[in-house]
């Protein structure tokens, strides 16, 4: 290699060092030794100081993010699929904020865990929770507004659902795993997990609490078609359609969804059609 | 909102979200903080939201790891929109980067990687760091990277490509002593020739930190983790310089194995008294 580069073909040269095109293949690179200063350490020695930084400061962050997941799957075969990960998957922002978001797509698209879908759906209950626990939420839902509106409109409603909120449904009981999987690691014990003592179908609300935290909720199916309902748009009428509900008991469980951080506005979809079987009453007395 | 304007003077200290509490409940005895500003680009988040809080009775620098001013790259225009839209919200008094790159061809590194020290170099520099700092309408801070390697192709010294750095783009210099202290280690080099090599009216801003020591068959490499108490070596480079120093904004910083704030504190002291600044 002769070592007049110009900056753009040292810096390709260099980066192509750090990030091997199959993990295996590490050993093999040559670490530009034609391109460096001598010193008292090898130049592998030397490049391999940056090889580390590259690969300890993302795959820490994964180990952050999903100690549950790295539970799940064993510490030695996380540590495996986060080295992937990092070199197979660029990071393409200079900040770490959507990172761990595409890392559960790779999880699920990996061959090996195929037959292991509560592995990834774990990762993602494990991301919403960390993104919720980030976020600014100052409940500040505009009771005034709503009250203002006319019955004719009512049923038009279409309630916001807050960015603090994931939904997500499983055929096991994702939340009795990861209480089980927390307690584990918190007493660093090891935990032997078979699929089926989680066998049941779950619906699963994730929401920062009164404190500021990440927190998870089981919900029944009825209150997980509406929340589903909520984050589709769907107006109040559709809502009560959708499960030939009674007005008042949506609005009641509305109500409980906004004093929760759940909701945390609304608008009106003029062009929806009105509900003919729910009994109708005024907002103000509601909400 | 317009925050009252503060200079960094005295000691300040990386804020690391560790200690943010700290910070919210009261107002300890730290002269300014630094944040990283990629922790805190999101408009919603809750650390946005209390850098808010805290800027309200600390003079805050905005310390960045992710312009890639060095990459042969165009700058990320999205990352210059984020990071406007944090310095308009904070208000920094100062903004810092590196002389580094950490990205190519759209891929990001999360490391700072380094540069040769050639003619090419510095004009690419001169470029991007002129073109940062007429986008992001703010002077910016350049610090000096921690080395292990050299680049055969090499036209000037470290501190000599810092000096013509500043002086054709307008920049100032941010002067870390741990990593002069590891670099000139690493590469066997005397870290008293680069401080005697640096135009001193350019820097407005010093960091200190620690590091580790890492054993090799040939001996010992020094790695720049931020994860120690500043080493003796680099205070005595502190009391040899000390009345140059003095008046120029010195931070502790700690990365990695954060200790108490009380410890970090404890080092903004020891700061404090080898630059002969009275203490609070």
């Amino acid at each position: 290699m002769t070592k007049d580069l110009n900056l753009a073909q040292l810096q390709t040269y260099f980066a192509n060092q750090l990030v091997p095109k199959k993990p295996a293949s590490l050993a093999e690179l040559d670490p530009l030794s034609d391109l460096l200063v001598d010193s008292h350490f090898t130049p592998t020695q030397v490049f391999n100081i940056y090889r580390n930084n590259f690969l300890i400061s993302l795959s820490d962050m994964l180990e952050q993010i999903f100690p549950i997941t790295q539970v799940l799957v064993g510490y030695d075969y996380f540590a495996h699929i986060s080295r992937d990960f990092v070199y197979s998957v660029p990071l393409k922002q200079p900040h770490l904020n959507d990172y761990g978001s595409i890392f559960v797509s790779f999880l699920r698209q990996l061959k090996a865990l195929e037959k292991m879908q509560f592995v990834g759906q774990m990762a993602e209950l494990e991301w919403h929770l960390d993104y919720i626990s980030h976020i600014y939420y100052k409940p500040d839902f505009d009771f005034k507004s709503l009250a203002k509106i006319s019955e004719e409109h009512l049923l038009n409603i279409q309630f916001r659902l807050s960015d603090t909120c994931h939904l997500q449904t499983s055929k096991l009981d994702l939340i009795a795993l990861h209480k089980d999987l927390s307690r584990a690691q918190k007493l660093s014990k090891s935990t032997t997990i078979t699929a089926v003592t989680y066998q049941q179908q779950s619906y699963i609300l994730g929401l920062q609490n009164h404190l500021g935290e990440a927190a998870l909720m089981p919900l029944d199916q009825r209150h997980w078609t509406w929340l589903i309902g909520l984050q589709n748009g769907l107006t109040l009428a559709q809502l009560c359609d959708l499960e030939n509900t009674d007005l008042n008991l949506l609005i009641a469980q509305i109500k409980d969804w906004i004093a929760l951080g759940c909701i945390d506005g609304f608008s009106i979809n003029s062009s929806s059609s009105s509900i003919t079987n729910a009994n109708l009453l005024k907002p103000k007395e509601y909400l | 909102m317009a925050y009252q304007q503060h200079l960094l003077t005295g000691t300040g200290i990386g804020l690391r979200q560790p200690h943010v509490e700290h910070f919210l409940q009261g107002t300890p005895a730290a002269g300014w903080l630094e944040v990283h500003s990629e922790n805190y680009l999101q408009e919603k988040s809750k650390r946005r939201h209390q850098l808010r809080h805290i800027r309200n009775h600390y003079a805050i620098s905005c310390h960045g790891i992710g312009l890639s001013l060095g990459s042969s790259d165009p700058l990320s225009q999205t990352h210059i929109k984020s990071l406007k839209a944090l310095f308009n919200d904070i208000e920094p008094s100062l903004i810092s980067e590196h002389l580094s790159w950490s990205s190519l061809n759209g891929r990001f590194y999360n490391d700072l990687l380094p540069l040769p020290y050639t003619h090419e170099s510095l004009n690419h520099m001169i470029t991007q760091v002129g073109q940062a700092q007429d986008l992001l309408g703010r002077q910016i801070l350049i610090e000096n990277p921690s080395s292990y390697l050299a680049f055969k192709q090499a036209d000037m010294s470290e501190p000599e490509l810092l000096n013509q750095l500043s002086q054709h783009s307008g920049c100032k210099l941010l002067l870390d002593l741990n990593n002069i202290f590891v670099s000139c280690s690493n590469m066997n080099t005397d870290p008293y020739d680069y401080l005697a090599s640096i135009n001193w009216h350019q820097v407005g801003e010093i960091h200190l930190a620690g590091h580790t020591l890492k054993q090799l068959p040939q001996g010992t490499i020094r790695i720049d983790t931020h994860n120690n108490p500043v080493c003796e070596e680099v205070w005595g480079m502190v009391t040899t310089y000390k009345d140059t120093l003095k008046h120029i904004p010195c931070l502790i910083e700690w990365d990695a194995d954060i200790p108490s704030l009380d410890v970090l504190m404890a080092e903004a002291k020891k700061a404090q008294h080898y630059l002969g600044i009275a203490h609070d």
